[in-house]
């Protein structure tokens, strides 16, 4: 199964939902966010999983089979239909949400003025790349995941179970979405509905540039944009700041021209065509 | 009988989409032998393997080991002991070689027989153990088919079906290829099932061979018995005529 998932960023915004109080009200009123931190971030992270294990079950599981075009239209439409549940259960008003508003004071840190939400999310970043690293290589469950990756069909002649890597692969994700919430909504103090679509459309590019199936590729794909994106924020005449995303994918665009399949390469993918 | 027999192939029918290429095919695989289907390009054989491993749909009946498997999943008939090599070799070209090995033990509860699988795999492919942290993508054909076939190995099979293990090697690494399986019958005591086009590159190994073409057997018999008549060539050519039943040729 080939499936580059667009709800991704509605299991982000689920999660990120899932700490408030489900009302339409228009102040959010702290659900899950008003526990202790552990706990929070336990059940916020297992939220993330649970809801991305449901779309497994309820959808992707059934359409194995289906081309990986297929697949990557209904994960459109299935983020849809969640931000649409979100809605109605939610409204569609974006919420002012107040997490761990201290990570987002300044502070001094080695003589410069930040807020202390930047050090921190780089250092998850980095802790969750390298434990991503350890478990793709070094546990079973991981080989496991990158054989399925490779050949499906062969690493099930080997006993790999399909329907466990299959949700492996989607808890994985899940967990993942769930920190992302967490940052995000900390670093914005906002929740809204479509806030998911966003993310997974700069996650997406950053993959493509980097060069598809590529974790290294991932990594330097969206540093690339992360830093494109602040260059034009800090450079960019005020008139013309408003369309900063624009000049980034425009940036993007000129950037597949030269190399089509992306930064780093794939050998397996070239043997394919 | 099903005690001599680790697996029963019973009328088994294979099509795709309309077209039918398996035409009730039968066989049986005595326990610890080497046997061989060879046939023409488009006989079918792959199809055979395929459906025994639970790749290709097929009806019929196929007993491994007394249980009939036909309608498993194909990670299910290979937890139940049987392990399949397919057509084209499938090395997992981003995984290491040892990685590629390991895939094979993770089923298996048992770490430390695993470890000493891996050391048995790499003495009957020493060539394995010195690019044993390459990636399998880089190993030459005939490597890559030593990978596959000891990464079938390592899940410690009963039973392995290999899917012409002479294909696109020098007749030197084919004949080295050959004397391994025969080993590995011999002295691990695994059962083997390969496919091949030519019975020429088969015929001093084997202890069986089943001649199947246009999705029917034609024939079946010991090497050196079917050597001595033209049986074997009017069967895989489709000249001549022979008595189906007995497997005797009729002049
Ligand atoms: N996936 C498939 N879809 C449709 N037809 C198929 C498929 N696989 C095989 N066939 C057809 O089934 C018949 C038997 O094919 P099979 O691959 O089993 O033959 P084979 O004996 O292995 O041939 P070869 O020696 O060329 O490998 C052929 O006519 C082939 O065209
Ligand atoms: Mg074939």
């Amino acid at each position: 199964m080939r499936l580059i998932n667009f709800a991704h960023g509605e299991f982000v915004t689920v999660s990120a939902y899932a700490l408030i109080v489900p009302t339409a009200d228009v102040t959010a009123k702290l659900f899950i966010g008003g526990w202790s931190w552990p706990l929070l971030i336990l059940a916020i992270l297992a939220f993330g999983m649970a809801i991305a294990l449901l779309s497994n079950l309820l959808v992707f599981r059934r359409l194995r089979n289906a081309a990986p075009q297929n697949l990557m239209v209904v994960s459109f439409a299935l983020g849809y239909i969640i931000q649409n549940l979100l809605m109605m259960v939610y409204g569609a008003r974006p919420k002012a949400i107040g997490l761990w508003s201290s990570l987002t004071q300044a502070t001094e840190l080695g003589g410069i003025r930040i807020p202390l939400l930047q050090p921190v999310t780089i250092g998850v970043t980095l802790l969750l790349l390298l434990a991503i690293l350890f478990f793709m290589r070094k546990t079973s469950f991981g080989i496991q995941m990158r054989a399925a990756a490779e050949d499906f069909r062969m690493a099930r002649y080997l006993g790999v179970r399909a329907d466990f890597v299959i949700a492996l692969s989607f808890a994985l994700s899940g967990l993942l979405a769930g920190v992302v919430a967490l940052l995000y909504v900390v670093q914005t103090g906002l929740l809204a509905p479509t806030m998911g679509v966003n993310i997974v459309t700069f996650a997406f590019i950053a993959t493509v540039i980097g060069g598809m199936g590529s974790l290294p590729g991932a990594v330097l794909g969206g540093l690339l944009v992360g830093i494109a994106t602040s260059l034009l924020q800090a450079y960019l005449p005020d008139s013309i700041r408003a369309f900063r995303d624009a000049f980034v994918f425009l940036f993007v665009i000129l950037l597949l021209l030269v190399r089509p399949s992306g930064i780093i390469r794939l050998k397996q993918f070239e043997e394919r065509v | 009988m099903s005690e001599d027999h680790i697996l029963r192939v019973t009328d088994l029918r294979i099509a795709y989409g309309r077209v039918q290429v398996l035409h009730g095919v039968s066989f049986d695989v005595p326990a610890g032998a080497l046997v061989a289907i060879v046939g023409p390009n488009g006989a079918g054989k792959s199809s055979t393997l395929s459906a025994i491993a639970g790749g290709v749909a097929a009806a019929g009946d196929v007993r491994f080991d007394g249980r009939p498997i036909l309608g498993l999943k194909p990670e299910a008939i290979a937890r139940s002991g049987l392990s399949f090599v397919p057509e084209g070799r499938h090395v997992f070209a981003s995984l290491s070689v040892e990685e590629n090995l390991r895939i094979g033990t993770f089923m298996r509860g048992d770490r430390p027989r695993a470890e000493r699988d891996l050391q048995l795999v790499l003495n009957y492919f020493p060539k394995l153990k010195e690019r044993i942290r390459q990636a399998g993508g880089k190993l030459s054909g005939g490597e890559q088919q030593m990978l596959v076939i000891g990464r079938a190995l390592m899940t410690q099979p009963k039973l392995m079906l290999i899917d012409e293990p002479s294909l696109g090697l020098a007749p030197r690494i084919v004949e080295e290829v050959y004397a391994i399986l025969h080993r590995l019958r011999s002295q691990e005591g695994v059962s083997i099932l390969v496919n091949e086009q030519s019975s020429r590159r088969v015929m001093n190994f084997v202890d069986e061979i089943i001649v199947l073409r246009d999705g029917r057997v034609q024939l079946k018999g010991r090497p050196s018995d079917l050597a001595k008549s033209h049986a074997l060539h009017d069967a895989y050519f489709g000249t001549g005529t022979f008595d189906r039943d007995s497997g005797e040729a009729v002049h």
